[in-house]
């Protein structure tokens, strides 16, 4: 099995003319929390999207694992969207078993211990809960796989404080050598401690890539000051 | 196996909400039965009062029509449900989730079509029980000994229905039947593919006028090959013999032509999905 979980060669997306990835290339190693950043429709989502099997690019090549998009691609893959996907009649119980059913490696067990710690009824429905709520439910749900890869779309955004500290550092307790997390946000401060490695993002490209330990020990760097260095001129 | 998987959860969310939608036809049903029995009793049986009579006639005619309008809406009901669910879970929000689900396309697709087609026989079925319990109604309304009269009734509409006297009129009924059930095979089909072309193409307008197309052509197909036969014969032919004959092959190459757009609407999803996926919500 290739050790690279995700692999981009001149992936390119167009919306009709607009150009949303424009040859991006990216290799992704396996064990590595990496934070995808880039100002507005610089192409974080459309990326994350096609690599979870939502969008087709136009060109090129995405590989996951070494499979291409596809049910087995798919399998391999947890994606957390930018909001919440399940029915709002569905019960919590129900997203689970859902899950259960079609991810081998979703572990239930663990589910319905993070859900007690939050506090929610398995046999809640989904709009009998907070936005807050729910998000943290579909967090738990995507967490508790032993997926080889996460996507995340903005998991801190629109969130408290709080309930920011506790999508991290359930993140964080998930995360195992074998798989990669791929966190795309705008709120670098806020999950730049988690981070190992930084992909910048700037009109569908891949503008810089690196560690973010190396970046500390020998630029001296916060990864948020070289973003807002590198996109100081990017208003949009 | 992850198509029975699908299957279950399909069905289960489905039929949630389309249980309802049975239990008010065959309600309706109950409704319009009740409606003819007081029709029954207060003008044909007569009361004595003319005004009451009258007026409660009027009314209990009224419910008898607006039940039965509901029964027909309940059938339509199961219809809408089918598009939104359809809608939502392939272009919506949900589409998310059904999207990243480790599936084939083939599977997606079957799962849904068979449920969808499941639902419509349910509300079919429960319209149909409405339907007759409001016709055994009349039939039992028009005698002193019901049960006697029930069994003739129904004897007498089993009769109907299979005394055909020749050939040419049971081809009738089987063309007209085939045709009935094409539409009903093929609508979910093209209402599907209308809904998948608009809303999942990237270019919202191309997806539009893709669906309308698609639409378009096939209701031409249709029209033609149902009407070619009927004028045809009503310019050229005088005999009774070749004018069932042809109305007969014409259902024939109509239903053909069906299958054609249904395997194409098929196709086109599937291509749609794996090709030209674009869920943008």
């Amino acid at each position: 099995m290739t050790s690279s979980v995700l692999e981009c060669r001149a992936l390119t997306k167009y919306y009709g003319s607009t150009m949303a990835l424009d040859s991006l290339d990216l290799t992704l190693e396996k064990g590595r929390i990496v934070g995808l950043l880039g100002p507005n429709g610089s192409g974080k989502t459309t990326l994350i999207k096609i690599a979870a099997g939502l969008l087709t690019p136009t060109s090129g090549t995405i590989r996951i694992c070494g499979f291409a998009p596809s049910p087995e691609s798919k399998a391999l893959v947890s994606y957390l969207p930018e909001f919440t996907y399940f029915e709002n009649h569905m019960r919590v119980r129900e997203c689970f078993e859902l899950f259960r059913d079609f991810y081998d490696d979703f572990d239930e067990t663990k589910a319905r211990d993070m859900i007690r710690d939050l506090g929610v009824s398995p046999e809640k429905r989904m709009r009998e809960l907070s936005k807050g709520m729910k998000e943290k439910v579909q967090l738990v749900t995507v967490m508790s796989r032993r997926s080889r890869l996460f996507l995340l779309d903005e998991p801190i955004a629109g969130v408290d404080p709080a309930s920011r500290d506790y999508i991290l550092n359930t993140i964080i307790r998930n995360y195992s050598e074998d798989s990669t997390i791929l966190i795309s946000t705008h709120l670098i401060s806020d999950v730049e401690n988690v981070l190992d490695d930084y992909v910048f993002i700037r009109d569908g490209k891949v503008w810089q890539t690196g560690s973010v330990e190396a970046l500390r020990e020998n630029e001296n760097k916060s990864v948020d000051a070289l973003f807002r260095e590198v996109f100081r001129y990017e208003v949009r | 196996m992850k198509f029975g998987k699908l299957f279950k959860h399909e069905f289960k969310q489905s039929f949630r909400l389309a249980l309802p939608v049975y239990l008010g036809i065959i309600i309706m049903g109950f409704v319009a039965c009740l409606s003819a029995v007081v029709f029954d009793r207060t003008v044909i049986s007569g009361n004595g009062n003319e005004d009451l009579a009258g007026f409660a006639g009027m009314s209990s005619m009224g419910t008898l029509a607006l039940s039965l309008t509901a029964v027909g809406a309940g059938v339509v009901g199961a219809w809408i449900l089918n598009a939104v669910r359809f809608l939502r879970t392939m272009t919506g929000q949900q589409s998310y989730l059904t999207h990243t689900l480790p599936v084939t396309a083939d599977g997606l697709l079957m799962s849904k079509i068979l449920c969808a087609l499941l639902v419509l026989l349910g509300a079919v079925i429960a319209a149909g029980i409405a339907v007759f319990c409001v016709v055994m109604t009349f039939l039992v309304l028009e005698s002193t000994t019901p049960i006697r009269d029930l069994i003739d009734a129904v004897y007498s509409l089993v009769k109907a229905l299979t005394d055909v006297e020749n050939l040419s009129a049971l081809s009738v009924i089987w063309s007209t039947l085939g045709r009935v059930v094409m539409l009903a095979l093929g609508m979910p089909m093209l209402l599907f593919t209308a809904i998948m072309a608009a809303g999942s193409l990237v270019q919202k307008r191309k997806g539009l006028l893709g669906a309308g197309l698609f639409l378009g052509a096939s209701a031409v197909l249709n029209f033609i090959s149902s009407l070619a036969a009927g004028l045809i014969s009503f310019l050229f032919v005088n005999s009774q013999d070749v004018y069932e004959t042809m109305m007969v092959s014409s259902s024939m190459v109509n239903i053909f032509l069906y299958l054609i757009v249904i395997v194409a609407g098929y196709f086109f999803m599937r291509w749609i999905i794996t090709k030209k996926l674009n869920v943008n919500v």
